[in-house]
């Protein structure tokens, strides 16, 4: 899997591949993402590919999410179609994330 | 017929009461007198009068009843009671049989231990010639004989050196004193020799004759072993008697040898015997249910008991929408019973194939089906001495009736949705093949949507815990009353997990056959369905995306989008963790989904033969975002109204999945 990355000033928006985060694909794309979990990172995941997402996606989220946290980051979501949106609402993830619907918003709320 | 008339201490084993029953009922048949008697349990403090006292444990006393207005000849009370005292003895004699058979088989293996020489590959036969090669040994002139008792004879075995000889007297001569005093002689006189020998030809012009019982502590004396010398100067001391009473040791252990490697080899068939019998059930005696009928829900369970039962099941769709179920149980076991069982159904269908399609719907005559049966049966069983129990039942889902035929079988229990009550179905006919005359006669009920029919062998409700109590019909209804409203498969789940704890055991004395059939209510009749089977692997997960892709958008379907994509979610979820944890992630292992689309509800069975997972309620998952895991059961019972886990009993697990059309309530989990 590639992945694309765009980075602005010091915020780097990541596009998360592929149509599925599932539990079949989770674990490798963890290792994927990896070097990007950078201390202090500010990052953007655009999910507009990814038409479903199950639990093992959404373990991997948050733990990046956990990840930069800890070190001072910050990372928000935006592009989650409706079946996306209807899992983090589910769990309630919709209040954990900030999530927003396009990537313009997502950047603008970096102040970029 | 007044009081009691005690015969034997003690109630037989619980689980052959039905059998005992059954038997006593053949036993009075043929003294002609089966419409005049029942055999009956009965609380000891409410026996009715005029009954003969069979058997009681505790509280409880088996009892032979007068039907009314029966009129028993003077000999038929200790007739039946004498074949009840033989069924007894023999049952005895059986298991006397077999506690020797585990002594003998460890004094076996002791003595086994003593002699190199028997470790040999040689024969039995080889083994005792040379015993008696051993014992002419160190007398010239010699002769010896191995003599083993026949029926009341002693036939010559083996000889050494000497012309065949014929038979020996277990009375008279040298060998009838040996018998009686069970101990080695010698005689060196052969004046003496031959008075005392008298007919005894073999050794009639022997200087010299020594003899030694051929006995084991189980059996006693059952052969000699006899030396004698002819050589003039021969004379016997007691070092050559110890040694032949050595060697009649010797040919004792292997003469018992030889006998207990025939009983191990017969009991090697016997397994084998059970073997067949299993696959005589699994492939002629019980039917592989209907899935996914659009009208009934049917579940059946058949456990094997350790010796070969004739119980024996099946159904048959009718073309009007009918369903026939035909239960039943041969008496007795083994082979035989498997084969009469299967022959029984073959005549069954038979009859049906015959009558059953010539008739309008709505006119099925089923006792014309079952009378037709019983006349081709009832010789048979007749002369084999065997009969049949059966129950013949037909579910009709467009008049919402239940009609049925039993023939002496256990009965029926009948859930009613309405009521939520389980009554007893139950006819009065006698065995097939207990009286030529019997006619059958019908009977029929009210069977609404929702209302379900448990069929059961006698192995169920006999099932028995340490204390002998025994599982019953009650307990049964009530497992019936809490289950029905969960479908064929929950019910039957129940009743082997009850069973289970209450006996304690997981094996069973007698076959343990029940079916299980529910008229689903119209709102759960499937309108479309569609089933796809995955490999455990998580790669595989494509495979279920695209079939429940499509099941979920199908118009039939009927479902928003939203609660589409919750549904995948849901069924990935469930998917997922049975590749996980039920197979551990092992691949090339089956998964199997059923999904069906009914008026108010979907349903989802997914069926796996992993490990069985979680049943408890799951735990909420951290929703601060805390921990990464623990939302998959949390997502399954969010989308989901009910999450049931069966055991099913081919072994496979199976998770069903529903949801409601007016998906709101919160999540109800069974266990």
């Amino acid at each position: 899997m590639s992945i694309a990355t765009e980075t602005l000033q010091d915020i780097q928006i990541i596009t998360l591949p592929g149509e599925t985060l599932d539990a079949g694909n989770a674990k490798i794309l963890k290792e994927e993402l990896a070097p990007m979990m950078q201390p202090g990172a500010k990052l953007i995941f655009d999910l507009t590919q990814l038409r479903f997402v199950d639990s093992s996606g959404l373990g991997l989220l948050l733990s990046c999410l956990r990840q930069v946290h800890n070190t001072g980051g910050d990372l928000k979501l935006c592009g989650l179609n409706k079946a996306v949106r209807a899992l983090f609402e589910l769990v309630r993830m919709h209040r954990v994330f900030e999530i927003f619907a396009t990537r313009e918003e997502a950047k603008r709320s970096y102040g970029v | 017929m007044n009081g009691a008339s005690q015969l034997t201490p003690s109630l037989p084993p619980t689980g052959q009461l039905g059998q005992l029953r059954s038997f006593l009922l053949s036993r009075a048949a043929a003294a002609g007198l089966a419409s005049q008697v029942l055999v009956e349990i009965y609380p000891h403090s409410d026996i009715p009068p005029g009954c003969l006292w069979l058997e009681s444990d505790g509280d409880s006393s088996l009892v032979l009843q007068l039907a009314p207005n029966a009129t028993l000849p003077p000999s038929a009370v200790p007739a039946l009671a004498s074949a009840w005292k033989d069924l007894h003895e023999a049952e005895k004699r059986e298991l006397l049989l077999l506690e020797e058979l585990a002594v003998d088989w460890e004094s076996l293996q002791a003595l086994y231990d003593l002699s190199a020489d028997l470790q040999s590959d040689l024969s039995h036969t080889e083994m005792l010639r040379r015993i008696l090669e051993r014992a002419t040994a160190p007398v010239r002139d010699s002769s010896a004989i191995l003599l083993l008792e026949r029926s009341g004879t002693l036939v010559p075995f083996s000889w050494f050196n000497t012309q065949a000889p014929g038979e020996f007297s277990s009375i008279t001569g040298l060998t009838g004193r040996v018998v009686r005093e069970q101990h080695a002689i010698v005689l060196n006189d052969p004046v003496r020799i031959r008075a005392v020998a008298g007919l005894e030809s073999s050794w009639a012009d022997a200087a010299s004759v020594a003899l030694a019982p051929i006995t084991t502590p189980q059996r006693g004396l059952f052969g000699i072993i006899a030396l004698w010398s002819r050589h003039p100067e021969s004379s016997f001391n007691s070092h050559l008697v110890r040694l032949l009473e050595a060697l009649g040791q010797q040919a004792a252990l292997i003469v018992e040898s030889d006998r207990l490697g025939r009983t191990l080899r017969e009991s090697e068939r016997l397994k084998q015997e059970i073997q067949i019998g299993s696959l005589i059930q699994q492939t002629l005696l019980i039917g592989e249910p209907p899935r996914h009928h659009p009208y009934f829900d049917i579940a059946t369970m058949n456990m094997p008991s350790q010796t070969v039962d004739g119980d024996f099941m099946d159904m048959f769709q009718r073309c009007d929408d009918g369903l026939e179920v035909l239960v039943g149980d041969v008496m007795g076991k083994g082979i035989p019973a498997a084969l009469i069982g299967a022959a029984t159904k073959g005549q069954v269908l038979r009859a049906i194939a015959e009558t059953g399609h010539a008739v309008a719907p709505g006119a099925v005559s089923l006792d014309g089906i079952i009378n037709r049966a019983a006349a081709r049966m009832t010789p048979h069983l007749q002369a084999i001495d065997r009969f049949v129990t059966l129950n013949f039942a037909l579910v009709d889902p467009q008049r919402n009736t239940v009609q049925w035929v039993d023939c002496g079988h256990t009965a029926t229990l009948h859930y009613h949705a309405a009521s939520a009550e389980a009554t007893q179905m139950k006819g009065e006919g006698l065995p097939m093949g207990v009286l030529e005359s019997e006619v059958y006669s019908e009977s029929s009920a009210p069977f609404e949507p929702g209302d379900t029919l448990l069929f059961y062998s006698d192995g169920v409700t006999e099932a028995s815990n340490a204390s002998g109590d025994m599982f019953g019909e009650d307990r049964l209804a009530a497992v019936l009353v809490e289950h029905a409203p969960h479908g064929a498969a929950a019910v039957l789940d129940a009743v082997r997990r009850r069973v289970v704890e209450f006996s304690g055991s997981a094996t069973f004395a007698d076959d343990f056959t029940c079916l299980a059939v529910r008229l689903l209510p119209r709102g759960e009749r499937p309108v479309y369905s569609s089933s796809v089977t995955l490999d455990s692997t998580l790669s595989d997960l494509p495979r279920l995306y695209a079939w429940a892709g499509t099941f979920l958008a199908a118009p039939e379907t009927d479902i928003e989008p939203e609660a589409a994509d919750l549904l995948l979610l849901a069924l990935t979820e469930s998917v997922t963790n049975i590749m996980r944890h039920g197979y551990e992630g092992a691949s090339g292992k089956p998964i199997a989904i059923f999904a069906a689309a009914c008026l108010d509800r979907l349903v989802f069975e997914i069926e796996d033969e992993g490990i069985p997972w979680t049943y408890e309620p799951a735990p909420d998952p951290a929703f601060d975002g805390s921990k990464s895991g623990g939302f998959g059961l949390f997502i399954i019972d969010q989308v989901m109204d009910r999450r049931l886990h069966l055991r099913l009993p081919n072994g496979r697990n199976r998770l069903q999945l529903t949801r409601f059309r007016n998906h709101q309530n919160p999540t109800e989990n069974t266990p």
